[in-house]
This record gives structure tokens, sequence and C-alpha cells, in this order.
């Protein structure tokens, strides 16, 4: 699913577009890992490809490896 | 034995020493050798081959910390994940490298590099080169990856050549911990007059409205330049490598 949520810089009204399911966003045939663009250009993504590994957020996957380990009793 | 001829001994010993030497110092041994039996057994241990030679990669990393600033790199066609390592190169003109893998450059002391031909490069490409101040990319590259240049700690001069089209910017993560980071110091990216033409509202091939290069000119950290006109208007202007 695509989820996106505005960020501010500089005053100006940007959004970030990225999918929850870890894939890339696609607009004009280019995929993106995480897209962000002012928030008046009204931007709009789907959904692409599973995006390798290396090309998601560490702290995304660092947080879901520590959710996977508390629920297999590994940590609390 | 038959004797059907004088010998000078002396002479005999010494050209004998001096073979057995020469046999000695390519074969890397220093043991007596006999003469024939020896002297033929020890030329059968020398490997056979051409002239090259082979080295082990502790060596060859041995070699690459020390001085390969006189090593011509123009020809290469590949280089592995941190191929380059830390490599005391000296600014690196790669003409046929098309393209790339992660790492390739990590902490190599490289202040300019120049791929022209270069197409794809993968995420983290050319991260951790905290050495190098300008890349400069040839009109092929298809996008700038995530991960790209985080953590080019003086990186102050991006040059981007494609004319046609804008590099996509794949993630802000390119930039992240460079000078071109929200905070940093800041630097310029030269790109075609003919994406130079800040509307600045979307609707024109402008790097000021592209997805994340949007955002990260917002940082306030870009400089941008036209290519035409510019000291980087050729790689070369006379043909010579950078120095």
């Amino acid at each position: 699913m695509i989820v996106q949520t505005h960020f501010d810089v500089d005053g100006r009204d940007f959004i970030r577009t990225v999918s929850d399911a870890g894939r890339y966003v696609v607009r004009d045939s280019v995929s993106y890992s995480e897209a962000c663009d002012p928030a008046e250009f009204g931007r709009t993504y789907t959904e692409g490809d599973l995006m390798p590994p290396e090309e998601q957020d560490m702290d995304a996957l660092a947080a879901k490896a520590e959710a996977y380990d508390i629920l297999m009793g590994v940590s609390e | 034995m038959a004797v059907d001829k004088l010998v000078d001994s002396t002479q005999l010993d010494a050209g004998l020493t001096s073979v057995a030497n020469a046999i000695r110092t390519k074969g890397g041994t220093s043991g007596q050798l006999t003469f024939p039996a020896g002297f033929v057994q020890a030329i059968d241990d020398i490997p056979t081959g051409g002239g090259g030679s082979d080295i082990s990669p502790v060596e060859f990393a041995k070699f690459m910390r020390g001085d390969p600033s006189n090593i011509d790199f123009t020809n290469l066609r590949s280089v592995r994940r941190y191929g380059f390592g830390a490599a005391e190169t000296g600014n690196l003109y790669l003409p046929y490298i098309t393209t790339l893998v992660q790492y390739v450059f990590d902490g190599v002391n490289a202040p300019i590099i120049v791929l022209p031909a270069i197409i794809q490069i993968q995420t983290n490409t050319f991260r951790n080169c905290n050495k190098t101040e300008v890349f400069d990319l040839g009109s092929d590259l298809v996008n700038i990856t995530a991960y790209c240049f985080q953590s080019d700690t003086v990186l102050n001069t991006v040059i981007l050549r494609g004319s046609t089209n804008i590099v996509p910017m794949l993630n802000t993560s390119a930039i992240n911990n460079t000078p071109f980071a929200s905070g940093g110091a800041g630097g310029t990216i030269y790109i075609p007059k003919a994406l130079y033409d800040h509307l600045g509202d979307g609707t024109a091939l402008d790097y000021k409205a592209a997805t994340n290069w949007s955002t990260v000119d917002g940082y306030g950290t870009i400089t941008w330049a036209q290519i035409e006109g510019s000291q980087y208007e050729n790689y070369y202007a006379d043909g010579t490598p950078i120095t």
C-alpha cells in the first residue's frame, strides 16, 4: 500500500511517498525507493516490484527484526 | 669418459655458477644445485607461463596501499566491490566503465573521479569516498541510486551530463552525510543548459522540481550551474587527463 506523509523543508510542505510493503513506488516509469515532492505538485505513485533488501529503509528493517525477536521470545 | 678437447675449468666453473645463480633467482631457491640433475630439476620446478606474474589479493592490497599513482587505469573495463579499497590512486579517469557494483571506490584517495561512459550504478556505489571532491558522470547515467554518495564527506561538485532527461534521484539517502545533506556546507551540481531552465512549478524538465531533487534543493545546499561555459564543459579540453 502506498503511504504518504507530510514533512517540512525550510517552511515548504513536502510529501514523502513510500510503499509499506517494501516495494518501489513508480511514476512515469521511474521506480523510486522513496519519493519526496513539494506537496503542491500533487504527484501520485503506484506500487512496483519488491525492492532488494539493500535498498530498503534499514531502520525499518531493524525494527522488523526486533519485532520478530520479541515475537519469537528471543528478546523482550 | 672420452676426452676430446681442452676446457678452461675456471671459466667452466664460473659459467656453471652463473647459470646456477640465475636458476636459483628465478626459482626462488638458495640451495646447492648438482650438475646436471639438480639444474634440470630446478628448471622443471619453475612454473611455465607468459611474462605476467600472479600476486595474491593481500600482496595486491599492500601494493595498492603503497603508491599506485603511476598505474594507468584508463583501460579498466570492470571493477569489483571494494575494488579500489583505500588506494592512493590520484584522480581516476575511467572511460570504458559502463556499470558499477556497490562500494567500488570505498575510501579511495581520488579527488576527481570521471566516468564518461557510465550507465548503471547500484546502491552505495560511490559511498564512503571521503576524499573525493568531484564526480563527473557521463550523459548515459540512468539514475542516482539510494545511498549513492552517502558519507562522501568532502564532495563539493557533481557533474550530470545527461541532457535529454533529468537523472532521477531514487531516494534522498543518496546524499546522506555529504555537504549536500540538510545543514551541510553545500556544493555545486553542474547540469546541461537544457535542464537549467528553472520554472519551479513541476511542469518542466527541471531538476529543482524533480522528485527527490526538489527536496534536496529545499535544503539550500545546492548551487546549480550550467555545464556549458564552465570549466567542466568538456571532460578534458585538451585530451589529457585531469591532474
